[in-house]
């Protein structure tokens, strides 16, 4: 198995310069309007800490919550099925369009079902899935993963989408203005959503109160996707449960602030059972939850999915999603990844520089710098970790332990700044060298200025 | 032979076993929104490109929509009994059919003002594929139903009553290409909140 | 008040300066100063890469050389977080706790234990971008970080504030990371570069000439791509300027 190798893949969308730089703009956007939404609200600070709190303590009661959340859901006749992995979540939903004859789906925004591989799994068998959010469609359309939780398009630019779009939807490749864009979106699916049999969705938070499901979006397309068709089906892995209906409140009030700076997202919708005529269906997934539940990095599970931490961190705005070649992306993505594959994954989280900014966005405190140190500890542990940084490890545990090897080695190297020449010292030996300057060699180190100062007399 | 487990099972016993130490439930306050809950509604619908239009009384609100609607040019749906389109339920039994509205006339039961989020319900919606298919959507809000904000509203709503409910906050954008706004994305092109005493 | 002056490896070698100056000016208050001269590695560079658990000699050896004084004192934000919040390889011991709580840098200290309100010593009639590095910001929580919503503060600024004639800036993208991260600009040196470039600009489209911060590290990667890039830009780490050594 190969590891993916962020750092190469990354290192790519850096060198495309107007990509990089329209792609951090627009991210680095959100995180400033993210900042001035929050700062208009006292309580941020405390709401965070209250939805940290709310998030344990679901997940540390969440059989009991489980419980009563499939009671209720079955009261408002909404039919529930459970599911231990991706396999089984895409034979659930294949048995349940099978027996109804779909062949046209419309289908929201779902990180799970991008997790599960639904779409090409169903496509398999003669179901034609469409994206309806536009991010996802275009994504689609360019058969990438999406590159952002969010925003899953964000590292394209206009222009790549009006010739995607030439192409696939038969637009006029020479207008890239975004309002005509989206018109030739919303005129390309209108087509689907009258012919669709069914409509899918993710789900922001399951409410196990009220037996209820919220699901957040901007554009109408998973209310559209839920409210047409004779058959709707959700999916929702087991951490995204909360308590009670005013629990939902804080949620609701941090979700889209953090996610894009804006105070809501235009439908906050909540579904209790299927409309006159339409069944519903829920799945509810495990694919691998359980086994974090019960693991030292349990709390990522508090994660609900706004893509703060992506927007702030400085890796990602620069490298993009799609250099981590994985269905979680940035900072989330290099704690998460690896519980799925640790062979695939490996890399990931030495792709963070320590920033720390993760961490103080994310409205639920996923610990996410902590969980950076934890994953290189089990990644080195688990011989995965790579020889040059093996390398690097025992020679610096050689040098770094006492005053004397020390000392040794600053003579050797200050000796190398001073006197060789300045084409061997940014050979390709020293990858420092490739975009930065040599440091200026000091004419001293401290231990000889102190030498010469304070022990002469 | 006893039966294989199910799926469900299996789930729950994985949780059983893993589920961490447990942490209490915070008390959590309704936190209050400073401000006049209309004034802080408007300019907050306003801000997600909105519109909010003022009048006295219901009556006045309907005449409005009277003499604004052209039921000759346009195909206009309505949810309410004083206020007539002129596509009926009929018309839009199979909610697929939901696209040929033009105009959404609707009730709304709820304004957050902390949001500029009005609350629709498939009851109060009537149809509600016909407001998300519709270009231009009318709620009509009770100034007196606007709340200051989002806890309050949670407190006040009952969210099993209705298999639909939603918060509408201006109609329906993107920022999927280069984080531009657009408004009228999949859903209503133009919102406009009417709102009577 | 003992306290023992560690200098780190890469201050020691590379910017003797940051450490003259913090060691000069603590010499200036009333307190006992050693410098620590066993001393050689915080032990950073291990837990970067995940080698954490394979640290203990380096710690043990160090916990050997830092301990008996009432503070410890680095010139050196990074390595401070390292000894504060993962000096955690060695059993923890009342003596390792004891350790870890009483390490400060050179900003903490003048700030908070020595509570320092004047500099007379110094001038530095120049305006001044400050970079405060990730670790001083979010690991010592020597500033706000401009995504925590509470009540602005700034220890550094402060204590720059007490300066003669100086004018203190920031980079328009405050604090976002500059790419050091340690052994991140070298294991993705492009990434890093293009951080560090990003900064440096944000620099010269404010027209700062002048950086400052309390953590040498961010600064030599800064300087190095500046000067690689053509950029006019001097850095100094914060004591030179509180000392009264930087002009």
């Amino acid at each position: 198995m190969t590891q993916v190798n962020q750092v190469k893949l990354g290192a790519k969308f850096i060198a495309d310069t107007p990509h990089r730089e329209s792609h951090d703009r627009c991210l680095w956007a959100a995180r400033m309007r993210r900042d001035s939404v929050a700062q208009r609200i006292p309580e941020w600070e405390e709401m965070r800490e209250l939805a940290s709190q709310i998030k344990k303590h679901t997940l540390s009661h969440l059989e009991e919550y489980l419980i009563v959340f499939e009671e209720r859901l079955k009261e408002n006749g909404v039919h529930v099925h459970w599911a231990l992995d991706a396999e089984e979540h895409n034979r659930i939903v294949l048995d349940i369009f099978q027996s109804h004859g779909v062949k046209v789906v419309t289908k929201g925004k779902s990180m799970l079902m991008d997790e599960c591989g639904m779409r090409p799994f169903l496509a398999k068998h003669g179901i034609e899935v469409y994206e309806a959010d536009l991010g996802e469609r275009i994504q689609q359309l360019d058969d990438q993963q999406p590159s952002h939780i969010v925003m899953p398009a964000i590292h394209k630019l206009r222009g790549d989408v009006a010739r995607l779009f030439a192409e696939k939807l038969g637009s006029d490749p020479d207008i890239d203005d975004p309002p005509y864009l989206n018109s030739v979106m919303r005129k390309d699916m209108r087509q689907h959503y009258i012919k669709a049999d069914a409509g899918m969705c993710g789900v922001n938070f399951g409410i196990a109160e009220t037996g209820g499901i919220v699901v957040c979006t901007n554009e109408g397309n998973a209310d559209i996707s839920a409210n047409i068709p004779p058959l709707f089906v959700a999916s929702m892995g087991i951490e995204k449960l909360i308590p009670t209906q005013s629990d939902l409140a804080l949620f609701i009030r941090l979700l889209s602030r953090s996610a894009l700076g804006l105070d809501i997202t235009q439908y906050t919708s909540h579904y209790h059972g299927p409309r006159k005529g339409q069944e519903m269906h829920l799945i509810i997934v495990d694919n691998g939850r359980t086994s974090r539940l019960g693991s030292d990095y349990w709390e990522v599970l508090k994660c609900i999915r706004c893509g703060a931490c992506m927007n702030t961190c400085p890796v990602f705005r620069r490298t993009s999603g799609l250099s981590y070649d994985a269905p979680y992306m940035g900072p989330i993505g290099i704690v998460l990844e690896p519980s799925y594959d640790l062979d695939r994954y490996a890399r990931l989280p030495y792709s963070c520089t320590h920033c720390g900014s993760c961490g103080n966005v994310c409205p639920v405190k996923v610990p996410i710098p902590d969980l950076v140190f934890y994953w290189r500890d089990v990644v080195v542990k688990a011989g995965k970790d790579q020889l040059s940084h093996r390398i690097q490890e025992s020679g610096m545990e050689l040098v770094l332990r006492n005053a004397t090897n020390l000392s040794h080695a600053e003579k050797l190297g200050l000796w190398a700044l001073r006197n060789l020449p300045e084409s061997l010292l940014t050979s390709r030996l020293n990858p420092w060298a490739k975009a930065h300057a040599n440091p200026v060699p000091p004419k001293e180190t401290f231990r000889e200025y102190y030498a010469r100062k304070y022990k002469k007399n | 032979m006893e039966n294989k487990k199910s799926s469900r099972d299996i789930i729950m016993d994985r949780i059983l076993m893993s589920q961490p130490d447990p942490v209490a439930h915070p008390d959590v306050p309704i936190y209050g929104i400073a401000g006049d809950p209309v004034k802080n509604f408007i300019e907050r619908l306003e801000s997600f490109d909105g519109k909010a239009l003022s009048f006295r009384s219901r009556r006045e609100a309907l005449d409005w929509l009277e003499q604004n609607i052209d039921r000759k040019a346009k195909r206009v749906y309505s949810s309410l009994l004083d206020f007539e389109g002129n596509v009926s339920d009929n018309d839009v039994a199979d909610p697929h059919a939901a696209h040929i509205v033009d105009i959404c006339v609707a009730q709304g039961v709820m304004g957050v003002g902390e949001m500029g989020s009005i609350y629709v319900t498939d009851e109060s919606l009537g149809l509600a594929a016909c407001a998300l298919f519709s270009t231009d959507l009318y709620l009509l809000l009770d100034r007196s139903k606007i709340v200051d904000g989002m806890h309050r509203a949670y407190e006040l709503l009952d969210l099993r009553a209705n298999r639909y409910g939603s918060f509408f906050t201006g109609p329906s954008a993107t920022a999927d290409i280069e984080a531009i706004h657009i408004t009228g994305a999949q859903g209503e092109i133009s919102l406009t909140a009417i709102l009577y005493n | 008040m003992r306290v023992g002056f560690f200098v780190p490896c890469y201050v020691d070698a590379l910017a003797p300066q940051a450490a003259i100056s913090s060691f000069e000016l603590l010499k200036r208050f009333d307190i006992d100063v050693e410098y620590i001269e066993q001393a050689a590695c915080c032990g950073l560079p291990l837990t970067d890469m995940g080698y954490d658990h394979k640290g203990c000699v380096l710690e043990t050896n160090l916990v050997k050389w830092l301990r008996g004084y009432d503070y410890i004192v680095i010139p050196s934000g990074i390595c401070t977080d390292q000894i504060r919040n993962h000096l955690t390889a060695v059993e923890q011991t009342p003596e390792v706790k004891h350790i870890r709580e009483t390490t400060h840098d050179i900003v903490d200290f003048l700030h908070d234990i020595l509570q320092v309100k004047s500099l007379p010593w110094a001038k530095f009639p120049h305006r001044v971008a400050l970079h405060n590095g990730c670790h001083s910001l979010r690991s010592l929580h020597q500033a706000r970080p401009t995504e925590l919503m509470i009540p602005d503060y700034s220890k550094p600024a402060a204590l720059l504030n007490l300066v003669e004639g100086i004018e203190i800036g920031y980079a328009t993208r405050r604090d976002e990371c500059c790419g050091f991260g340690g052994v991140f600009s070298i294991w993705d040196e492009s990434c890093a570069a293009q951080q560090g470039l990003d900064k440096v600009s944000d620099y010269e489209r404010n027209g700062f000439k002048y950086v400052t911060s309390a953590d040498f590290s961010c600064l030599m990667h800064q300087q190095c791509i500046a000067r690689k890039n053509g950029v006019d830009i001097t850095t100094y780490y914060i004591a030179e300027i509180l000392n009264g050594d930087a002009r």
